[in-house]
């Protein structure tokens, strides 16, 4: 029973450090601009299919293969925010309509150049299975959560160390400050939303050594990203390691004793009472 | 539109819909189509109330719309009581199950994003709900019972024209109650709300109850309208009744209409309905999964090109038209 609970327990971790890294993104964009990237499901989703084509196309590893496609998310990024979001800003419904017609888009994109077929791939050059006791974890797994750690001790460092990353805590802050100090905040909010995108396709490459991409992926990640936020609180990148640990033991703990196919439910509980009783976030600043 | 002109206006729309299958020569599968139009037309007309009016973005249409399914479907499965009786059965739960939600988000002042993050939520937490809720839910689809000998009972009719007639009805009455409160001394504070709620706050306006009474109007109808979604679709299903995806294309479809007008969403529902319906039909089979992105196109479109919503245009020809008769209100600008 113990070993049950303990294995539980660490599988929940693990994932949880992963869906860490797939919240990051929603997190930066959210955190900057305040806008509600409805689209960030179908963002992680069209990055794993991204993978899978790089992959099955070069041969390249998995863990490489964001490589190429990272430059790419950063553009269409920036193209999205001059193209289209510059024009809303200010008005959050237009926008949440807005990025509803991107995820749709995608949707079908994926459809359409993937077919509905799940596309998985062969093992990276990262594979067995970690044994300590009785528990196991694949090494894909633990590889992908240290990724995760990194990448947001990486995220941030950029934001409280560089000066672009200030700017853009300071724009989040107060616009019209930021923009009275000299910040170009129309470019803060390019390079944030682009930065946003940029950063899905690290952990779908990685998510792509143990998992398969279909046309219905956005859904596991998309709502889960934004309990984690909402959990984590306003853009606290730190606030987002605890909230997706929660989230990820929370998820792991009921499809262990309850049922798999609750996995969702203790997820959306938590975030609906977090929203309630602490809307700042658990981890919040005050 | 002012009042006094709405009335002989609202009448020629109604005989026009009321056409619908005489233009289409009773031909089942336009009049399917018309029928699903109406039912995006009456949870968005509903969903105006709340979305639109009162400037709230709630995303749990479904929700509402699953429990009314649930509540009829069940009623008929379980102790064959016709859906008629259900319907009113499932609007009063749908309604006091949203109530009960929502006076705990706005007595802790949820609002905004969050207030949408956490409707949205509510309609997946109720799906998997109903998912592991094997007596009533589950996931393999309870089909209703259905009569030949007695169809109105079971409201289970051979043909869509009976359906498109009930959910004509329906339109009717939501766009009445919409018009009716948007002309009305809450329907002012809910506008009131819905452009800058400390401000409303400020000026007396009891937003609390307010954005309750908006939320219980609004599930009330949606709750309602379930119990005959449940019976058009013939069955009940979690991934059906609480969609999420269903939820989302509501309340774009009522920004992108226009918020605050009366007639915007259903404006908005008529024509993307359509297109999505005929993209459906004429794509489906040459191109798999191409409609949507034509779909998600056209909304793009129209926020960037019109952003106060495609009911500006239709506000547009109007005072055009009236400047053209040279009446007494050519030159008010109304919305």
């Amino acid at each position: 029973m113990l070993d049950v609970v303990a294995q539980s327990v660490i599988s929940g971790l693990i994932n949880g450090l992963i869906y860490a890294m797939v919240a990051l993104g929603l997190s930066v964009i959210y955190g900057v601009m305040d806008l509600i990237n409805f689209a960030h499901g179908e963002f992680v989703m069209l990055a794993m299919y991204f993978t899978f084509w790089i992959v099955s196309f070069s041969g390249l590893d998995q863990t490489v293969a964001f490589l190429p496609a990272l430059p790419i998310f950063f553009l269409v990024g920036v193209l999205i925010y001059y193209g289209m979001l510059n024009r809303t800003m200010g008005t959050p419904l237009s926008q949440i309509a807005l990025m509803l017609g991107v995820a749709m888009v995608i949707r079908s994109f994926v459809q359409i150049a993937g077919g509905t077929a799940p596309k998985g791939l062969p093992p990276s050059f990262i594979f067995g299975v970690l044994n300590i006791g009785s528990l196991a974890i694949s090494y894909s797994r633990v590889a992908t959560a240290v990724v995760s750690l990194v990448l947001l001790i990486i995220v941030h460092l950029f934001l409280t160390k560089t000066y672009t990353g200030l700017s853009m805590l300071a724009a989040s802050d107060d616009r019209t400050a930021a923009y009275l100090m000299g910040i170009n905040v129309k470019r803060i909010y390019a390079l944030a939303f682009g930065l946003g995108l940029a950063l899905v396709t690290i952990p779908a490459a990685f998510l792509m050594t143990y998992q398969h991409a279909d046309p219905s992926s956005y859904l596991r990640f998309g709502l889960l990203s934004w309990c984690i936020v909402a959990l984590a609180g306003l853009g606290r990148i730190s606030g987002i390691i605890p909230a997706a640990i929660i989230v990820g033991i929370a998820e792991s703990l009921v499809v262990t004793f309850v049922a798999p196919e609750a996995h969702s439910l203790p997820i959306y509980l938590l975030f609906i009472l977090v929203i309630w009783l602490k809307p700042k976030g658990l981890f919040g600043r005050k | 539109m002012k009042p006094r002109q709405f009335v002989p206006a609202f009448i020629v729309f109604v005989l026009i819909i009321a056409l619908i299958p005489v233009f289409v020569g009773f031909n089942e599968y336009f009049i399917l189509l018309a029928t699903v139009v109406l039912i995006y037309g009456v949870i968005t007309t509903a969903w105006n109330v709340m979305g639109g009016i009162a400037g709230q973005l709630d995303l749990g249409a479904t929700a509402y719309l699953g429990i009314g399914a649930y509540v009829a479907g069940n009623m008929l499965i379980w102790w064959n009581i016709t859906p008629w009786i259900g319907m009113f059965v499932g609007a009063i739960i749908a309604a006091g199950f949203a109530s009960a939600i929502g006076y705990v988000m706005f007595r802790y002042g949820v609002k905004e994003i969050w207030y949408a993050l956490s409707t949205l939520g509510l309609v997946e937490v109720l799906r998997v709900i109903f998912m592991l809720w094997k007596e009533v839910g589950g996931p393999l689809e309870k089909y209703l019972p259905r009569s030949k000998t007695d169809p109105f009972y079971y409201m289970s009719f051979g043909s869509y024209i009976p359906y498109f007639y009930i959910a004509l009805i329906f339109l009717l009455i939501t766009f009445l109650v919409n018009y009716r409160l948007r002309y009305s001394k809450i329907g002012y504070s809910m506008l009131a709300l819905g452009s800058n709620e400390d401000a409303a706050e400020s000026l007396g306006i009891d937003t609390r109850r307010t954005k309750l009474k908006g939320l219980f109007i609004y599930s009330f109808i949606v709750g309602a309208f379930g119990g005959f979604y449940a019976c058009f679709c013939s069955f009940i299903h979690p991934n059906t009744d609480f969609n999420m995806n269903f939820a989302l294309e509501i309340a774009v479809l009522g920004i992108v209409g226009g918020l605050g007008t009366y007639y915007g969403p259903l404006l908005a529902a008529s024509i993307l309905v359509s297109l999505k319906e005929y993209l459906r039909a004429v794509f489906g089979t040459i191109v798999l999964g191409i409609y949507p992105a034509i779909f998600g196109l056209a909304i793009i479109l129209i926020i960037l090109f019109k952003p106060e919503g495609l009911s500006s245009i239709l506000k547009n020809v109007y005072i055009k038209l009236r400047k053209g008769g040279g009446t007494k209100h050519g030159r008010q600008q109304h919305s």
